[in-house]
This record gives C-alpha cells, sequence and structure tokens, in this order.
C-alpha cells in the first residue's frame, strides 16, 4: 500500500495519527473476536448446537414423517 | 524511549486485523447458511408430515381390520425374531460383520470422509451435494437439500478413478431421505470401474421399475460391483406451497457386506378369532415394488407355535378350493420369512377365522 504524507502542510503528527488508526482498528478487531468467543459468540456456538440436535433430532431414521411412511404402509 | 513500529509491522498489525475480521465474517455466514438450509428442511417435514397425517387419517377412516390383521409390516413389528438387520423401512439379511461403507474410513476417531467423488444433483456439482456421501456423525456435514422446480431428479455420484483410496466394492446400498416417502425411484444405473477403462456406456447394473414411496431403506444388488458411476432417478410426489419440489438426501451410503445366508425373519400374527386357514398367495412389498407372489416363492413357512428358539407345528397354506383347515385351536401364527432381499411388508390375501 502506497501511502502519501504531506509534512509539509500537516507536519508529523500526520503519521502519528495515521500509526494511532491502524493499532485502533487492530485492537477493536481483537476486542470483537474476544467478545464473540466469550461472550454473545459462545452463546451463539451453543445455540447452533442445541438447534443441530433438535434438527437430528427431526430428520433421524425414525422421524415423524418415516413414522407415517410406515403407517401407511400398513393401511394402504 | 518509546520503541516506534516500523511500517513493515504496522502492515502486518493492518493484515492480522484484516484477516480476522473476514474469518468472522466468514465463520458468521457458515452458521447463517447451516441454519438457512436446516430451517428450510425443518419447514419442509413440517409442511409434509402435515400432508400426510391428513392422507394417514383417511387411510384409517378407510381401513378394514383385513387390513390390520393380515400384514405384517416388519419395521412396524413391536417383536421380531430370527437372523435379520433392519433399517428404516426394511429388514434384509443380517451382517457377518459391520459392513465397510466405501466412502467412508472407519478410525478410532470416529468415520474419516473419502474425499473421492463428485456428486452432481439435476447437473449441479457442489460440496453440498457431495456431503450425502459423508458419514452422518462427521462434524460439519453439510445439509444437502433443496427446492427444485422440476420433480424429476436426477442423482449422479462419479468416483475419481484417478484418486482411488481403497477399492470401490458394494452390493448394498442405503438411503436416507429428509422426506421420506416423499418421491419415487424410476431407476437405478451403476457402472463399474471396469466400464469406465473400457468406455463402455451401457450400465452393469440397472433396477428400471419404479420403487415407490421411498424412506430410510436399504437396496441390495444382485452382486459386488467396483463403483464408478450410480445413477438414480426420482421423480418427487410432493409440492409444497411456494409451488416447488422439496428433496434431499441426508445420506446415500454404498456398503461392502457380507451376509448370512441362513437369514430370516420371524413375525407374530395375532386374530381375536380361532384361525381357520391361510392364503397360499401374499402380496409383498420389498426393495423390487408391490407384487403378487405365494409363500412358497417367497419362502414363508407358517408355525402354530414359537418357544425357545424353536419354531413348531408348521401350517400348510391353502390354494384354490383346498382349504388346510388348522386342526388346532390357535389364534395366532408364526410366520418365518426367507431373506433374500430387502422387505418392507408381507400380506396374506386371506386369513380365514371362526
Amino acid at each position: 500500500m502506497m501511502i502519501l504524507y504531506n509534512f509539509r502542510h500537516r507536519g508529523p503528527y500526520e503519521y502519528d495519527k495515521f500509526v494511532l488508526n491502524i493499532l485502533q482498528l487492530h485492537n477493536e478487531i481483537a476486542l470483537l473476536e474476544q467478545r464473540l468467543l466469550e461472550g454473545s459468540g459462545s452463546q451463539l456456538s451453543v445455540a447452533t448446537q442445541e438447534f443441530s440436535t433438535i434438527f437430528n433430532t427431526i430428520t433421524v431414521d425414525e422421524s415423524l414423517s418415516q413414522e407415517m411412511l410406515l403407517l401407511s404402509y400398513q393401511f394402504e | 524511549m518509546i520503541p516506534k513500529m516500523n511500517s513493515k509491522e504496522l502492515s502486518e498489525a493492518l493484515s492480522t486485523s484484516q484477516t480476522s475480521i473476514s474469518k468472522i465474517e466468514s465463520d458468521m455466514n457458515l452458521v447463517k447458511r447451516d441454519l438457512t438450509n436446516k430451517l428450510e428442511v425443518i419447514k419442509n417435514e413440517q409442511e409434509y408430515a402435515m400432508q400426510e397425517l391428513l392422507n394417514i387419517s383417511e387411510l384409517l377412516n378407510g381401513a378394514t381390520s383385513k387390513d390390520l390383521k393380515n400384514r405384517i409390516v416388519y419395521a412396524r413389528q413391536a417383536s421380531l425374531a430370527g437372523v435379520y438387520d433392519i433399517y428404516g423401512s426394511t429388514v434384509h439379511p443380517k451382517f457377518v460383520r459391520d459392513p465397510n461403507n466405501i466412502f467412508n474410513f472407519v478410525t478410532s476417531m470416529g468415520p474419516v470422509f473419502k474425499n473421492n467423488a463428485n456428486v452432481r444433483i439435476n447437473d449441479a456439482i457442489s460440496d453440498k451435494h457431495r456431503a450425502i456421501l459423508m458419514h452422518d456423525s462427521i462434524e460439519g456435514k453439510l445439509v444437502a437439500f433443496d427446492e427444485y422446480d422440476t420433480a424429476n431428479i436426477k442423482v449422479e455420484v462419479e468416483v475419481n478413478v484417478g484418486d482411488m483410496l481403497g477399492d470401490t466394492n458394494f452390493n448394498m446400498i442405503e438411503i436416507a431421505p429428509y422426506l421420506p416417502g416423499s418421491f419415487t425411484i424410476n431407476s437405478i444405473d451403476v457402472y463399474k470401474v471396469q466400464s469406465y477403462l473400457t468406455q463402455s456406456t451401457l450400465p452393469d447394473y440397472s433396477i428400471l421399475f419404479p420403487i415407490d414411496k421411498v424412506g430410510a431403506c436399504r437396496i441390495m444388488m444382485d452382486q459386488k460391483y467396483s463403483l464408478y458411476k450410480f445413477v438414480m432417478n426420482v421423480t418427487v410426489n410432493y409440492k409444497n406451497r411456494n409451488g416447488k419440489y422439496p428433496f434431499g438426501l441426508r445420506h446415500l451410503y454404498f456398503y461392502n457386506a457380507e451376509f448370512d445366508p441362513n437369514s430370516h425373519v420371524i413375525a407374530k400374527i395375532e386374530k381375536s378369532k380361532l384361525i381357520d386357514w391361510v392364503s397360499e398367495d401374499v402380496v409383498v412389498r420389498d426393495q423390487m415394488g408391490l407384487r403378487v407372489s405365494t409363500c412358497t416363492s417367497q419362502g414363508v413357512k407358517l408355525f402354530m407355535a414359537y418357544d425357545g428358539n424353536l419354531l413348531q407345528y408348521e401350517i400348510a397354506t391353502s390354494k384354490g378350493l383346498a382349504e388346510n383347515i388348522i386342526a388346532r385351536n390357535t389364534k395366532e401364527l408364526y410366520v418365518k420369512k426367507l431373506l433374500a432381499n430387502c422387505v418392507i411388508s408381507l400380506e396374506f390375501n386371506t386369513i380365514s377365522s371362526r
């Protein structure tokens, strides 16, 4: 990435601001990752797992539709 | 002195942040896609189940006591005896040992998927479709389910012959649909590896008769085939509220299995009155569909008692005007059927009682 600094008009603080922006962005993302892994993210993970369990219960070999299919074999 | 980061370090910090945020985004998208697919399955399953419930209610209203008492649906029997294995709707000859699932290694850590085949559904190839070959217990398995505009669907499995991981010999298919009973298999074609090598375009094994209302089931081949290509044509018989044809398979396994040649299944029939005679004619529903047959050709024998793994007092069946009246007073029968393929149900035309 090519960065152009206008030191003549804006002085060296322009560079400091640029560095701080990068570090701030980095820290924000690191915090977001942490929050996701420990907070809402872990809750999301638990909820996803619970949902998968329900999904597997519905779609197992002995599902409601399968039971009804067997019933239809009995009476058709 | 406070150390200053040089431009390389700053660039790396920026790059790490970009990677992290991209990973978070892709993880979230994966979760979202997985949930959306599963919700689509649940929505269709519930809608289909409601419709089937209505159909079952109508069937129950029209059912006679004959339907209840003369027909054995093996998977619905409270207790079965004999030498057999059961999966979904079907009973079949017993496995001598656990069958080898040709696309999944068995390891101490659980099954491992052999990623050496392509799966096309209506000519569309994707990882999602390939997941039908993957063992259900493998984490992160995708959901191969879609709503289609057309009722006719073609499922193709093609092994990458240049990337073979072990042999692909199989003699049994296991099908687990997301919507059991919602489709008919019109045909199945199997092409051997040898046919690929000789560039033959004719299938080596075919099932050309329709198999109606397919649920979780197994289908036996007449012998072992080294799988190169498997083509299954189905017609979806159910249209959902969106006017689409939902179809998906939880899995499609190819087994290399050894079967016990002495396999048989014993089921009990109970009547409220004393049984006079039983007809020789039966209707059997097996992997070849529903057809009329006889006890003799199906390897069916009837007995009055089953005690200590021993069948006693065989009963002769009756054909035409000759009625073989049962000499003893009995209200129950034990039906022994030899198993040569995958069977769903067996119905006697008549079980006369007094």
